[in-house]
């Protein structure tokens, strides 16, 4: 009997570990029974190949910030520099190079395919020379600590559809967001916050929506959801207790509640009362440890200036690069942006230039914060959008205004820290920037890549729902090497 | 020529004596703070003790070779003593370079240290006794065989540090540790993996040959058997199994096994013998009789994965913490956690800095050897966290960023030798109490960002300690001037004010300044007031305001359009119908105080296309009116522009009106970004009962828009008098 | 711990759906099933041929051999130490364990009978069994129950007590809290039957057609929204009164789902079979301009279809969307077969873009004014103009349906037939036509295996916490077995029997001594039967999203019990909608409701897909993206903020505390009927003394800051009632605060 006790024991520490650390919980006697209990006997469909709640190998990157350019940035106007265009501007696509590719309905009964090249100039810079064009002097000036992947691709070409399938591996149907799998697979650091922040803002450009469809859990616990900042009073929804009610208030409340809850436990003996109780506390440690975070009354003028005056403006892109850092280096596993205004159908460079001006310092601005932190090399930033932009124009080219149509054959992103190497182009696409002739990486491909740079193998974070293991890369996916240092 | 050599002969005899001097202080003092590169000169030891030995053993030989007392004798002798000497020191000088490592058992060590040392001396010795013995040859063959002794015995034990122990023992294989074979169902938990660990941490010390506490682990049998203190385990109960007993004994007893200094058991190993011998310690037992939900099945996976990516992950020199340690140190304020499944090094966190004490940092002791990296970030720890840290003795990463500390105490650094990174950005440190970091064996960078330090001083500690990334971050630009964003106000959606409510404009960046106009005029360094407490306003006022700061370029303008509640209107009424999908909620829209928004006609707003906007309003008792103001959208991009004129009529009633005003505003010539416009109608002022308001939409849309000709939409979403 | 547990054990008697099938398809099938396309080594045990066939590499050798395991490859192989020879191959993640190769081998040796799926054998009805009358089964439901209790060695629990009976069955079947009126008259009733009365009365009030029509909207995925990332205004409202409406007059489930199947195709149907079909048409429809039409067309016809698998025959028909089944005998043809019923609606994936998007794309239908009142009295229309609804319509002609390989819109391949999966029930083209209203004559054909099964299995899942399958939604190979297999085939009989007549099930099953058992459980119960399979006790469940809501309002009287109606708006944190929005359509900007719009039941809440109603959410409510038939049930730190400080739950501690202020009662009797009214049950000693503690120090505290009490009791527009004593109206609005976060009064 003695053994079997001690053999029960040591069955909770494990699935304690086990669970805490897959949902991000508190500990605290009180709290383990529950979740224990959760995780022992409902636990059985979550199977997954791995054990949960910590990486499988030394992970490079701990923590990740997705600078996501909602709306898809050209990579012809930002980083992919293609002078043919420009020699060739108003010259018909050759069929040879389009090779029947879909179209959307916006160009499809457009009889004429004029390639346009980019309006902007380009240059190269830093060690690696990689071009960067004028709209990004920022970003330009720190390419070395950049990688950039040229040859990104996807397979669909709108942007419901496309952005869905990067956050979630699927274009259709309610799976899991990327946030939602590294949290179920990693847990939180912090468990005094969640361990999957969203962060939005829109830009002045030609906007696409979001959608709650992108932080999703999907399938898994709801523990896994993305958790939505708002700059409104509330930072997270309901989190400020009720006007004429101050901290006193709340933690009687809390002892009386704990009071009673406790009673019920006593007489019941369901554990998922023991649970709750624990989850009151820790939403009491949530009310002090994010305002902490999102007052920016006291940055100081060098990080005002480091991203850029509209930081203290909250719902901005500056303001949330800023809010994403503090996040971060406060232990939450994955910060995910989305900064609206990049669909440049028409009038492509008016609003790129806009687009530009709010994004490049504040993007640059968090690279160089987490560096002079020393956290660059553990956080992992990614910048790009959901798909590229045609070579060729929307719409009648005239000579002061053009546009550029979805393009999911090739496009652009960066990548920075979190064990990327620095300073590296991966990838080339062809002369007309429209097909890709080396290297490319699907959408599965970079999901894959990003959970490695966590110490996770994506083949093993698995879960078992309505029969199917599923995965954040589907059944696809290869590490890019390339792209690791 | 005799010259020469005597001189020869002194050099080398005075480099013996400081040499000799140096083995003797450098085996008293501890080996803590030797640079890393002596460290590296150590590693030739091996390779030097090759020379002395050799020239100790030709001593004897040598000394028979030569006529006695010739001069080539002595000379030659001499030579060969002063070499032999000096290799010996210099072997043993490196041998206590590299000793510092604690891979090694103590006392071998120990042992192999005193006996070389006194080699050395001997030898050095043997040159005096030479000197004085070529009468009495007795005596300096007995000093000589002394010392090849003492030299033999010496280096045995040298030997079998590096070697094993018993490698002189020639019938013995060499020894190497068994990998686990990959987990297939098939698996016997036994032979594959209890046998494995055995063989790996216990068979060196029980085996046939030498079975200490006269046990053998070589087979089944003789395992359970056991030995001197009785059967090695209980089948099926793991308490009274003896095996395991002593290995959860605590390390520093002396029956703890393996003994101190050995290979210990990990977590798993402990957890895997435990299970199989309450599994009736069966040899047949097989990995897929396990059921995948038992956590032996998952502790199996672990273990053999530790096994078949060992290679590619970071070795540490010690093994995982104990579990329930790390899970009773886990806290919502106090993470601890494995850098990945398998490794035994561990990450400490802080978080919540009410919850914050020095206490939190002392506890994890028990912990302590694993922990390679410690998150203080914006905690509150001051000065007193250093003397928490020095126990830390594989520390690899430390943050400090944002704590209270003064920096003052970093020089007691010097024992976390490993330390590779230190964060200090956003604390009070400076450049004087940060260079004695300089010396710090493995450090690589240390951040700085604001903190005391200057770039200037920044760039002298780069220069001295070249190795180390000194690194202090972003310095703005003082010629840099970035713009301000413009003032908001208190609340934007709201653009109608009761009577008496007033303004507020505010901005974010503290000490920004904020100067405005009512008067439409754009403010600048020349115009406009200072914004000092919010501010009354009467009728429709529109703000421009821009916020100003010294090494800031002044925001761009914002404007904010106000409207006053005017003149009470009972009740409205279209007399043309609005576009049905711009109907919003009939009549009332106009006269509800709500106000659309740019960007979504849809609400609030009514629009009319194919009938100018008609309605009329009612008050029953009537003030004086002066004039009216409509809100209007514009947004040239769809289709959207001021009315071409507004006609308002005012009377008694409906059927009896006159015109009171009209106004004709000008229009748009170009595309421009939509916004809300207020039309101001000067009307003759008058009580009016009723009051018909018609804003006629544009009939043809200027030529230089693609819709030319077509008919224009006007939008309004409210109407007020005063 | 578990070795303990009863499921451990090995059958005397191998069953091969049983014990045995769930072991291949989940190990096995993957390579050796029905997908003939990943199939290894041409070898498929999902049948019996395959199983018994000859190595192809070896002939002489079998896979299985009756009786003879050593002879059976299959077994040789899971044994076999050679990681060459070893199955599953260890690259596969999947072992098998000790007591799986046990339970093979014993059914080799017992002659491995291969059985169909037990799901697709048309259920029959088992003689129920006697029990121990000590137990007091009151009908089949414990006979059956109590056998396996008896089996597993378990008692079941005593009867609840009667106030906790009374809530459990009040919210169960209303969803909203016993009056106090209701409570006295149950208690004081000590007539045998007084219970029945009060179930009857229940099943009578027309909010059990809101009760149940909650998990309904899930399974339809309901919105007031067209989803996609442009989510603009959709008007299906009125078919969710008409959902109400159809359970509060009890139509047989057959009608039910036959109506939003195919009530267009029926013989000169009414508009009320028109509006029914509006369930298929739930589905998300997007807005974005530049889609490609016919990708999206495709999208919804898919959404259809899998939501018919999904909602009426738990079968994970998407799976066999891009390839064959790899579990069940579905193959991608069938998925096709099946996707042919409903792909000829006339119908395109881009009507128009946001900026001209309608709030019901054709097919649809008007509904006016004239038919609310006439033939349509059921549908709550608020204004005179008229609504549109999206309805079902088979364009004229047959529209042909191609497979689509890897189900890709534009890789079309052979045409399909419409028709269903042989494995369930042939489709007989001389019974049923060709056509929806076919294939809802098939769903409810005698002999159809599912379609009674599933539904039984739902409403006993709302009523238990858990269904007698486990798997709600996945009746197939991967799903999981039915605890009690006898009691679900019976109550599915016996429910067709009685005319698929909901009411009754229900009855049925909260009349059982089985529902009316109390919540207590001992360790040995939780270690014996960890998951509460067998039902040894009443499992404690949390209620779902809407039912908390409404329980708080209704505790403090100010719910608003108006039926149906155009979905409403109540208090929403700033930016929920603004953040997200394109900044194009209505829904742009989130228009917060006023007045009694702001107390409407949960169900009403109205759902913009892309932002749905957070405080919903946070509670495990379903997005409505796509048909959802379980709730996960979670416990997180973001649902405790929103029952402390959501402004509507603050409000109605407010409202009931200015009530309650101005009762003439003494203090203890106020804090006794604020208990009661929350709780459902009188307070007893000590719970009345933490109540009166923490009452008294909280006045004491508003006392000293009277400012801080005027700003407390502010929450919410709902009208201010003067109270004398300000310190002691926000000291009971605490209290009530106290109450209403108790884990007791959100569960049942």
């Amino acid at each position: 009997m003695k053994m079997e006790q001690q053999e029960k024991e040591f069955r909770l520490n494990v699935t304690r570990r086990h669970f805490l650390t897959k949902a991000g919980l508190g500990m605290g006697g009180a709290a383990l029974g529950g979740l224990l209990f959760k995780d022992q006997f409902i636990g059985a469909e979550s199977q997954a190949a791995m054990q949960l709640g910590v990486a499988q190998f030394a992970p490079k990157a701990k923590r990740i910030i997705y600078l996501f350019q909602n709306g898809a940035p050209s990579q012809l106007e930002t980083f992919d520099y293609k002078p043919l265009l420009n020699k060739m501007h108003g010259a018909e696509l050759p069929a040879s190079i389009r090779m029947g590719q879909r179209l959307t309905g916006m160009t499809s009964n457009q009889e004429k395919f004029p390639l346009v090249g980019s309006t902007f100039n380009f240059a190269q810079h830093g060690q690696s020379g990689a071009w960067v064009s004028e709209l990004f002097p920022h970003m330009a000036a720190i390419v070395d600590d950049l990688c950039f992947i040229k040859t990104m691709h996807t397979e669909a070409i709108n942007h419901d559809p496309a952005l869905t399938f990067f956050q979630t591996g699927a274009q259709q149907g309610n799976r899991p967001s990327m946030g939602a799998w590294m949290s179920y697979g990693l847990g939180s650091e912090n468990s005094n916050l969640p361990s999957y922040c969203v962060l939005l803002s829109r830009g002045r450009g030609n906007g696409q929506g979001v959608y709650s469809k992108l932080w999703t859990n999907g399938f898994l616990d709801s523990v896994h959801q993305g958790v939505v900042f708002s700059s409104g009073e509330d930072p997270v929804l309901y989190l400020n207790n009720p006007e004429g009610h101050d901290k006193q208030n709340r933690r009687d409340m809390l002892d009386m509640l704990a009071k009673f809850n406790a009673a019920s436990f006593e007489n019941i003996g369901d554990p998922e009362i023991k649970t709750r109780i624990q989850q009151y506390e820790m939403s009491y440690r949530m009310q002090s440890a994010v305002p902490e975070l999102t007052d920016f009354s006291k940055e100081s003028n060098s990080t005002i200036k480091l991203y850029g005056p509209d930081c203290l403006v909250p719902g901005t892109y500056a303001a949330n690069c800023l809010l994403a850092r503090k996040l971060s280096e406060s232990g939450v596993r994955f910060v995910q942006l989305y900064h609206q205004g990049w669909d440049t159908h028409g009038n492509l460079e008016g609003d790129m230039r806009m687009q530009a001006e709010d994004v490049d310092r504040a993007s640059a601005g968090l690279i160089k914060d987490l560096k002079q932190r020393g956290l660059l090399d553990e956080t992992l930033i990614i910048w790009g959008g959901e798909f590229g932009r045609t070579n060729y124009c929307q719409g009648a080219l005239t000579k002061d205004s053009y546009g550029r149509d979805h393009h999911p054959k090739c496009f652009s992103l960066w990548m920075a820290g979190g064990g990327t190497k620095p300073g590296t182009v991966y990838g080339e696409t062809d002369e007309f920037g429209y097909n890709i002739v080396k290297d490319p990486v699907s959408v599965h491909d970079f999901h894959a890549t990003v959970l490695h740079l966590m110490g996770i193998n994506h083949e093993q974070l698995t879960y078992k729902h309505l029969g199917r293991r599923y995965r954040l890369t589907d059944i696809a996916g290869e590490v890019v090497q390339g792209v690791i240092a | 020529m005799m010259k020469q050599n005597q001189l020869h002969v002194h050099i080398i005899g005075s480099l013996l004596m400081l040499l000799q001097a140096l083995m003797l202080v450098l085996c008293i003092v501890s080996l803590n703070d030797i640079p890393w590169w002596l460290k590296q000169l150590g590693h030739l030891h091996p390779v030097l003790l090759h020379l002395p030995i050799a020239f100790i053993f030709l001593l004897l030989p040598l000394s028979f070779i030569f006529k006695k007392d010739s001069d080539q004798e002595r000379l030659f002798i001499s030579y060969f003593l002063h070499y032999t000497a000096l290799f010996a020191t210099i072997t043993a000088l490196l041998g206590l370079l590299s000793a510092s490592s604690n891979e090694y058992d103590p006392d071998i060590l120990l042992k192999h240290k005193w006996l070389s040392i006194s080699t050395a001396l001997l030898s050095h010795l043997l040159i005096y006794i030479f000197q004085i013995s070529h009468r009495k040859r007795s005596l300096w063959i007995t000093a000589v065989s002394t010392t090849v002794t003492v030299m033999m015995v010496g280096s045995h034990f040298g030997g079998s540090l590096t070697h094993g122990e018993d490698y002189l023992n020639f019938d013995k294989e060499e020894k190497n540790t068994k990998a686990f074979m990959p987990l297939s169902d098939s698996t016997l938990i036994y032979q594959d993996l209890v046998q494995t660990v055995l063989i790996n941490k216990c068979i060196e010390c029980h085996n046939e040959k030498k079975m200490k506490g006269g046990l053998n682990l070589n087979s089944y049998a003789s395992f359970q058997k056991g030995g001197k203190t009785g059967a090695a385990f209980a089948v099926g109960d793991p308490d009274q199994s003896l095996f395991i007993q002593r290995a959860l004994l605590n390390i520093d007893d002396n029956k703890h096994m393996p003994p101190k200094g050995k290979m210990q058991l990990t977590q798993e190993e402990l957890f895997l013998f435990k299970e199989w011998t309450k599994r009736n310690a069966d040899t047949l037992l097989q990995f897929h009789q396990i059921d995948l939900k038992d956590t032996l099945h998952a502790i199996l996976s672990k273990m053999v994965e530790v096994k078949s990516i060992e290679n590619t992950a970071k070795v540490y020199p010690f093994s995982k913490a104990v579990d329930d340690n790390i899970q009773s140190l886990n806290s919502p304020f106090r993470r601890i956690m494995p850098v990945d499944i398998n490794s035994p090094a561990l990450v400490v966190k802080f978080y919540l800095k009410e919850k914050f004490s020095l206490q939190l940092l002392e506890e994890c002791s028990p912990i302590a050897k694993q922990v390679i990296e410690i998150n203080l970030s914006s905690m509150p720890a001051d000065d007193a966290v250093f003397k928490h840290l020095s126990m830390f003795e594989n520390l690899e990463k430390l943050n400090l960023n944002g704590t209270m500390i003064s920096g003052k105490q970093l020089s007691s650094l010097k024992s976390n030798k490993h330390l590779s990174s230190i964060k200090l950005a956003n604390t009070a440190v400076r450049a004087n109490e940060i260079e004695t970091l300089g010396t710090l064996p493995s450090l690589q960078s240390v951040y700085l960002w604001n903190s005391q330090v200057t770039s200037d001083e920044i760039t002298l500690l780069q220069k001295k300690y070249s190795s180390i990334k000194w690194d202090i971050g972003y310095i703005p630009d003082e010629k840099e001037l970035l713009k301000l964003t413009p003032p908001s106000t208190a609340n934007a959606e709201k653009m109608i004010l009761d009577p008496g409510e007033l303004v507020q404009l505010k901005h974010p960046l503290p000490g920004a300044q904020i100067k405005y106009t009512t008067d439409g005029s754009v403010p600048d360094s020349s115009n406009g007031m200072i914004y000092t407490k919010p501010f009354n306003i009467s009728g429709l006022t529109q703000i421009n305001a821009i916020a100003v700061s010294d090494g800031w370029m002044s925001s761009n303008p914002s404007n904010f359009t106000y409207f006053l509640k005017g003149a009470k209107v009972d009740s409205a009424v279209l007399i043309h119908r609005p576009a049905d999908r711009y109907k919003s909620n009939g009549s009332v829209a106009l006269i509800d105080f709500n106000k659309g928004i740019t960007t979504n006609l849809n609400l609030n707003w009514l629009g009319f296309r194919d009938e100018t906007m008609k309605a009329g309003f009612y008050f029953s008792q009537p003030a004086v009116i002066k004039q009216a103001v409509l809100s209007i959208a514009d947004n040239t991009y769809s289709y959207v522009f001021p009315p071409e004129k507004i006609i308002i009529k005012g009377g008694s009633n409906k059927s009896n009106l006159k015109v009171i005003g009209s106004f004709s505003p000008i229009q748009p010539k170009a595309q421009r970004n939509a916004g809300i416009i207020p039309i101001t109608v000067q009307l003759i002022p008058g009580l009016y009962p009723f009051i018909e308001v018609e804003a006629i939409n544009l009939q043809r849309l200027p030529p230089w828009h693609p819709g030319k000709k077509e008919k224009g939409w006007v939008f309004v979403d409210e109407v007020f008098f005063y | 711990m578990r070795e303990k547990s009863v499921d451990q054990a090995i059958p005397d008697v191998v069953d091969f759906n049983f014990h045995v099938r769930p072991i291949l398809s989940d190990r096995c099938f993957k390579c050796h099933g029905p997908d003939a396309n990943k199939r290894e080594a041409n070898l498929r045990l999902d049948t019996e041929e395959g199983a018994f066939a000859a190595l192809k590499d070896d002939p002489s050798r079998h896979v299985i051999v009756p009786g003879d395991p050593m002879a059976s490859a299959l077994y040789t192989r899971i044994v076999s130490s050679d990681t060459s020879e070893m199955m599953p191959p260890p690259s596969s993640n999947l072992a098998l364990s000790k007591r799986e190769i046990a339970i093979l081998k014993k059914w080799i040796q017992q002659g491995a009978k291969y059985k169909k799926h037990w799901a697709f054998i048309a259920p029959v009805k088992s003689s129920v069994p006697d029990v121990d009358d000590d137990y007091n089964p009151r009908n089949e439901i414990d006979h059956f129950i109590f056998k396996k209790l008896e089996e597993v060695g378990l008692d079941p629990n005593e009867e609840a007590e009667k106030e906790t009976l009374l809530k459990r069955v009040s919210m169960d079947i209303t969803g909203l809290l016993p009056s106090i009126e209701m409570q006295e008259k149950f208690l004081s009733d000590q007539s045998p039957d007084a219970y029945e009365k009060i179930v009857d009365e229940l099943l009578s009030s027309k909010h059990y057609g809101e009760k149940m029509a909650i998990p309904w909207m899930d399974l339809a995925r309901y919105a007031d929204s067209h989803g996609y990332q442009d989510d603009g205004y959709r008007t299906m409202w009125p078919w969710r009164d008409w959902v109400i409406h159809a359970f509060n007059q009890n139509y047989p489930y057959s009608t039910f789902i036959t109506w939003q199947l195919a009530g267009d195709l029926l013989p000169n149907p009414t508009k009320e079979m028109l509006l029914a079909t509006g369930f298929n048409r739930n589905h998300k429809i997007t807005q974005e301009g530049g889609v490609i039409d016919e990708e999206y067309r495709i999208e919804y016809v898919t959404d259809r279809t899998n939501t018919f698998g999904k909602a009426f025959m738990s079968i994970t028909l998407e799976c066999a969307k891009c390839h064959d089944h790899k579990y069940d005998p579905v193959s991608q043809k069938d998925y096709y077969s099946m996707f042919a019923f409903f792909n000829q609606v006339p119908e395109k994936g881009l009507v128009g873009d946001i900026q001209l998007a309608s709030p019901g794309d054709p097919p649809n239908m008007k509904i006016t004014t004239e038919d609310v009142k006439t033939v349509m009295n059921f549908i709550n229309k608020k204004d005179t103009s008229p609504v549109v609804v999206m309805v079902m319509k088979d364009s004229m002609g047959i529209r042909p349906t191609q497979l689509l390989r890897r189900g890709n819109y534009d890789q079309p391949a052979d045409t399909v037939d419409m028709n269903t999966p042989t494995s369930i029930l042939s489709f007989n083209t001389k019974k049923f036509e060709k056509n929806r209203l076919g294939l809802a004559k098939w769903m409810i054909d005698p002999k159809n295996p599912l379609t009674a099964r599933v539904f039984v299995n739902r409403i006993w899942n709302e009523f238990f916490g858990k269904g007698l399958v486990k798997t709600v939604g996945d009746f197939g190979m991967q799903g999981e077995l039915p605890s009690h297999p006898e009691l679900l085939d019976w109550m599915s009989v016996d429910f067709m029997e009685k005319g698929w007549d909901i009411k009754r099930l229900v009855k049925m099953i909260v009349t059982s001594t089985t529902y009316r058992q109390s919540t207590k459980r001992t360790t040995d119960k939780l270690q014996t039967d960890p998951e509460n399979k067998y039902l040894s006790y009443y499992p404690r469940l949390r209620l779902s999203a809407e039912l908390q809501r409404d329980l708080i309002l209704s505790a403090a009287g100010i719910l608003n019990k108006e039926i149906g109606g155009p979905s409403v708006k109540p208090y929403q944190p700033k930016g929920v909608w603004e953040s997200t929005t394109s900044g194009r359509g209505e829904l742009a900007k989130y228009v917060q409701d006023k007045g009694d719009k702001l107390y409407r039941r949960g169900l009403y809440n109205f759902i913009k897909r892309t932002a749905p109603p957070p405080a919903l959410l946070i509670m495990d409510a379903s997005t409505r993206d796509q048909c959802e038939v379980t709730r996960s049930r979670t416990n997180t730190p973001l649902q405790a903020l929103v029952l402390m400080n959501d402004p509507q739950i603050l409000e109605a501690a407010r409202v009931l505390a200015q009530n309650i202020a101005n009762l003439q009662l003494t203090e203890k009797e106020k804090l006794k009927k604020l208990f009661q009214l929350i709780l459902c049950r009188k307070p007893n000693d000590s719970e009345m003394e933490m109540l009166q503690q923490y009452y008294t120090q909280e006045k004491n505290r508003f006392n000293q800051n009277k400012i801080k009490a005027a700003s407390f009791i502010k929450a919410g527009e709902y009208n201010q009632i003067k109270t004398k004593d300000l310190g002691e109206t926000a000291a009971l609005m605490q209290v009530n605060q106290l109450l209403f976060n108790l884990d007791e009064t959100t569960v049942k």
